[in-house]
């Protein structure tokens, strides 16, 4: 391992601002007076960054992009609507639709498990557009990268899908708060 | 329901957060997303789910992962559309040119530099030096060790500094070829 390498380490820490110039280790210290190599990289590397930081800074807020913004924050549904969500998944609606199903008996299954338990729950009835929104709540779920905040969002739409088919007597046989790793079976 | 100080943390980080996420949409991933409509998307998002950014520690990584997670959807639902050119110029109007760079026709060759970067580095370069993020932040937003997101963003300066000299150097026999001509 050569010097230069033996500090690279530590000298990209201090290139992009990690680690404290002030505070380098004596080593490094000793390494960059004698190195003009590394010497040059940092310093035209930490030049390349201010002009970086001055080309991409964000212009201000500019009062037609903020009026745009408020607008839109004033006009727009709160959450994608079912008809909307139906739209968007139009072309996938028969591959949703049956996905939907097969989650559907795969939650009320496993909520009924074991079968001494069984209280039979009332079958749900899902139109299309319904079954895709219910799909679009699932499959956010189940992404590889779910995220806290499509997590949350998923977990609205859960609860709103719940509500909304609850007014019409049809009640879905989980919740947003279920364990959705592994769905628990119904008390009683 | 929004609350009156719902609106005036909405009111207060659109202003704050506005320009931020617009300039880490632009950077990030040019155009194939429509930048007023995501930040417009993002606030809106944020305003259905008002319980969430109350509870968020940092608004500011709550609306940029927000805003991040529409484009991944929107790119994973449909195939990417390029925002057409008069819409980008529409767009950049909005912006002032930076007052401290001198030489635009350097800032122009750093920007396409940096559009040229592949994504996993570019990204991290602009949430570094345009959202302002540290490297423990990016690496909590993207999801990847800090190590990874420091050495990702060494790689993409090195590459940055090599084009940019490269650049210098197919200008200068032009330049000269110029100054010869002219004489």
């Amino acid at each position: 391992m050569t010097a230069c390498e033996r500090v690279s380490g530590e000298l990209v820490r201090v290139m992009y601002g990690e680690a404290d110039a002030a505070s380098m280790s004596p080593e490094l210290a000793a390494h960059l007076s004698g190195c003009e190599r590394c010497a040059a990289g940092l310093r035209e590397t930490r030049g390349l960054l201010d002009e970086l930081e001055t080309a991409l800074r964000p212009p201000a807020a500019s009062e037609s992009a903020l009026r745009r913004i408020r607008a839109a924050l004033d006009s727009r549904p709160r959450s994608i609507p079912i008809a909307g969500a139906a739209r968007k998944f139009a072309i996938l609606r028969p591959v949703w639709s049956m996905a939907a199903a097969a989650l559907l008996l795969l939650a009320w299954r496993a909520s009924v498990w074991p079968v001494a338990e069984i209280s039979t729950p009332a079958p749900v009835v899902l139109n299309t557009a319904e079954s895709a929104a219910v799909a679009e709540a699932l499959a956010m779920l189940y992404v590889e990268d779910s995220s806290d905040v499509r997590l949350e969002y998923a977990a609205e739409r859960i609860d709103s899908l719940r509500e909304q088919l609850g007014e019409s007597g049809r009640a879905l046989p989980w919740t947003a708060d279920d364990d959705w790793d592994l769905p628990r079976p119904t008390s009683g | 329901m929004l609350t009156s100080a719902d609106r005036e943390l909405l009111d207060g980080l659109v202003r704050e957060m506005g320009p931020r996420l617009a300039g880490y949409l632009r950077h990030s991933f040019g155009r194939r997303v429509d930048v007023d409509e995501v930040v417009a998307e993002t606030f809106c998002r944020a305003a259905g789910n008002i319980a969430a950014l109350r509870r968020a520690e940092r608004k500011d990584l709550y609306l940029l992962r927000v805003a991040r997670n529409l484009c991944l959807d929107s790119f994973r639902r449909k195939p990417v559309e390029l925002v057409s050119d008069e819409r980008l110029e529409a767009a950049r109007g909005d912006d002032d040119a930076p007052e401290m760079m001198v030489d635009e026709e350097r800032r122009t060759a750093l920007l396409a530099a940096v559009a040229e970067l592949p994504d996993s580095q570019r990204e991290i370069v602009v949430l570094r030096m345009s959202a302002g993020l540290t490297f423990e932040e990016i690496a909590d937003l993207l999801k990847m060790p800090l190590g990874t997101a420091l050495s990702r963003m060494h790689v993409a300066v090195q590459r940055l500094r090599e084009r940019l000299l490269n650049d210098e150097e197919s200008q200068k026999p032009r330049r000269a070829g110029v100054r010869t001509k002219s004489v």
